[in-house]
């Protein structure tokens, strides 16, 4: 309005258009906003502890809240005990931490990409890391779970350079990163569902690779994954300033003194720890990583200091949940908790489009 | 402002870290607490061992060894009262031999009663939530649905994990004998295993000469994709020990098969020509028959057994689903099938 071509404003109508304009942004100019932003973060842990006390109280086997209080105490013994403490809560913590690290794998992607479509599915990294865990369960069926990790982290490691390798080309541009991705992602995928179908596998182990599952995951599991999880999440919040110069764009980055390729690789490289061993513990779990970074840069803005936890506490909240859904809502039989990600990821994806425009 | 939120950040992901630390390393104690327990029921039944060794000569020793199909030995001191069974063949064997289990899979549908159970789940993933509800004594695991790794898990139950595998009419008395004596019920295993075993002597004793003997395809599945069942499958072993010849040889499992099976199409069908075709339909009793939808086919019309009326739909569940002491219906049902001049 203020911009508008007037060769010669008179002084008095140009203050006056000047100060509406400040009125109209700011009705009180002297009080500050209140930054909502660490109340987001704390509603999130709230959402993701809530998720998780439901995930342990709640299952196939109705068991009295005050017997769970009980058996997180250690008080009682025997099947009771044995459900909440070997069963539930193993694998309530273990969703958590698979939704963490795909949450945050995602919004890593996004931003090194700069493009909201990006998630650990898209760019190969998913299908990396499964192609070698099916691979090498495939060549030896008893492969230790411990081992998995590792292998996956190099999968997505392996799927992550090609995609770069075919997105060069004097510097990698974000757009030829995510065709070259998908071109990468399908091409894997190919190979691990062939792998799969002529593996000995049952349908339903097929099945929690493909669609995801967390069926029989116990304490071990949980140990495997807590210190990809740990080391994953300090390298993402100790990188979250990087992320926000990387997000202005390339020029303003490198002018800013960031070494914008090598960030990219680093960027890229820790999606693929957390993006790994996600999958070898929990299969490929879609929608996670492409539906979590954007709810939290709607909550908190695209700020990578609050975007990053609150995606990260979002993402384990949303995967307990669906997690919750798949083991009960067709109990005694279970989802592939995959497609309860999907079924509640993919409306609410397509509400958020339909809301922006 | 915005770094104290930061801060509230790390602080929360790191208290969560201490959190997973506290709850393994509480985990780890709980394992080392459940090690004991476990030590106390092997002491139990040593001393229970050792109190039949001392009283010897007043009453025979009651512990007996049994040996499961990975080779693992059990020993059984008393018969367990509380069973669950994994799989339907075990469902089936339990209810011959006259000690019915304590809850069954979700596919288990026979005999009429085991349907009131208490399900688990599919056999394949069976909920632990509900086995352990059931607070189980002893488990009967079937190995062609439960692998290794959930064979591992179950056992963390914590009570003995017995693994049975029903591929043909031996393993099926073997189980039958085996689980009866478990149970304590070491007659009824026997008198269901002679019965099976007498049906199978009956038909051999008439069978007719070497070149009268059918050769016979066993095709399993649905129009679309079908399995030949192989001599090392359960029907496949059922239709040798009558005597008939299979048209498919043994050959190596082919990949995406389960054990005893490989995948075949029409045209490899075509060149055998076999003299009779037993077809089972698995895509459930609402599906048309898998017989009726080849029957449109020009190339399955041409097939010798098609032209002399030698296809025979035979039941899934006995032959496929739920191998087991049902084979003896099986056995009456194919002796006219594959020597209709007898």
């Amino acid at each position: 309005m203020s911009d508008a071509p007037s060769p010669q404003p008179s002084p008095a109508r140009g203050e006056g258009a000047h100060s509406a304009d400040r009125s109209s942004f700011s009705p009180l100019p002297l009080t500050r906003r209140l930054d909502r932003r660490p109340l987001v973060l704390l509603g999130a842990l709230v959402l993701l502890g809530a998720t998780m006390v439901a995930g342990i109280a709640l299952g196939s086997v109705r068991v009295p809240l005050a017997d769970v209080w009980a058996a997180l105490l250690g008080e009682h013994e025997g099947a009771r005990r044995f459900i909440v403490w070997n069963l539930r809560l193993p694998r309530v913590l273990l969703a958590a931490l698979v939704g963490m690290n795909l949450a945050v794998a995602g919004t890593v992607l996004q931003a090194v990409t700069r493009n909201p479509l990006a998630d650990p599915h898209l760019l190969g990294l998913s299908a990396g890391g499964a192609l070698l865990a099916v691979l090498a369960l495939h060549l030896d069926p008893a492969t230790a779970v411990g081992n998995l990790p590792p292998l996956a982290f190099l999968g997505s490691l392996l799927g992550a350079a090609l995609v770069y390798l075919l997105a060069w080309r004097g510097g990698v541009s974000p757009t030829r990163l995510l065709l070259a991705g998908v071109a990468v992602a399908a091409l894997f995928g190919a190979f691990t569902t062939g792998l799969l179908l002529v593996s000995t596998l049952t349908i339903q182990a097929i099945m929690s690779w493909l669609a995801g599952g967390l069926y029989a995951r116990s304490w071990p599991y949980v140990r495997i994954l807590a210190p990809y999880w740990g080391v994953g999440m300090l390298a993402a919040l100790l990188l979250a300033r990087r992320l926000d110069v990387l997000a202005l764009g390339d020029e303003p980055a490198s002018v800013l003194g960031v070494r914008v390729q090598r960030l990219r690789a680093v960027l890229t490289g820790l999606a693929a720890l957390l993006t790994g061993s996600a999958v070898a513990v929990a299969g490929l779990i879609g929608f996670v990583g492409l539906v979590v970074p954007h709810v939290a840069r709607m909550l908190v803005g695209s700020g990578h200091r609050y975007a990053l936890p609150v995606a990260a506490l979002l993402g384990g909240a949303l995967l307990v949940l669906s997690d919750l859904i798949a083991r009960t809502v067709a109990s005694p039989r279970e989802l592939p908790v995959g497609i309860v990600t999907a079924a509640i990821g993919a409306p609410f994806f397509i509400y958020l489009l339909r809301r922006r425009t | 402002m915005s770094t104290w939120g930061a801060r509230i950040g790390l602080a929360g992901i790191v208290v969560a870290g201490l959190l997973f630390g506290a709850a393994c390393g509480a985990d780890s104690a709980a394992t080392d607490k459940a090690t004991p327990a476990a030590g106390v029921a092997t002491t139990a039944a040593g001393a229970q061992t050792a109190a039949a060794a001392t009283s010897s000569a007043t009453r025979p020793a009651q512990t007996r060894t049994f040996t499961d199909d990975s080779g693992k030995s059990f020993t059984v001191a008393t018969p367990p009262k509380r069973v669950v069974a994994l799989s339907p063949s075990v469902v089936e064997i339990m209810y011959a031999v006259g000690a019915p289990p304590l809850a069954r899979p979700s596919s288990a549908n026979f005999p009429e009663q085991a349907k009131s159970l208490p399900a688990i789940g599919s056999s394949y993933q069976p909920s632990f939530e509900q086995i352990a509800a059931q607070t189980p004594d002893f488990l009967i695991a079937d190995a062609q649905l439960q692998g290794p790794q959930t064979v591992t898990e179950l056992q963390k139950l914590g009570v003995p994990v017995f693994v049975i595998r029903v591929q043909s009419v031996e393993d099926v008395t073997k189980y039958l004998r085996t689980v009866g004596a478990i149970m304590g019920k070491t007659e009824e295993g026997d008198r269901a295993a002679k019965e099976i075993e007498g049906k199978i002597q009956a038909a051999q004793a008439k069978l007719p000469a070497e070149n009268q003997r059918p050769r016979v395809f066993i095709l399993v599945g649905t129009a679309d994709a079908f399995f030949a069942a192989k001599p090392n499958s359960f029907s496949g072993d059922v239709i040798a020990r009558l005597g008939a010849k299979n048209a498919v040889g043994p050959g190596p499992d082919s990949a995406g098969a389960p054990a005893g099976f490989s995948t075949f199409s029409l045209e490899k069908l075509i060149e055998l020509d076999p003299d009779v075709v037993l077809v089972v339909s698995v895509a459930g009793p609402n599906a048309p028959p898998t017989s009726r939808q080849l029957a449109g086919n020009p190339a399955w019309a041409g097939l010798r057994a098609v032209k002399g009326g030698r296809v025979h739909e035979v039941p899934a569940d006995e032959l496929v689903q739920s191998a087991g002491p049902r084979v003896g219906a099986v056995i009456d049902q194919f002796v006219p099938i594959l020597y209709p001049n007898r």
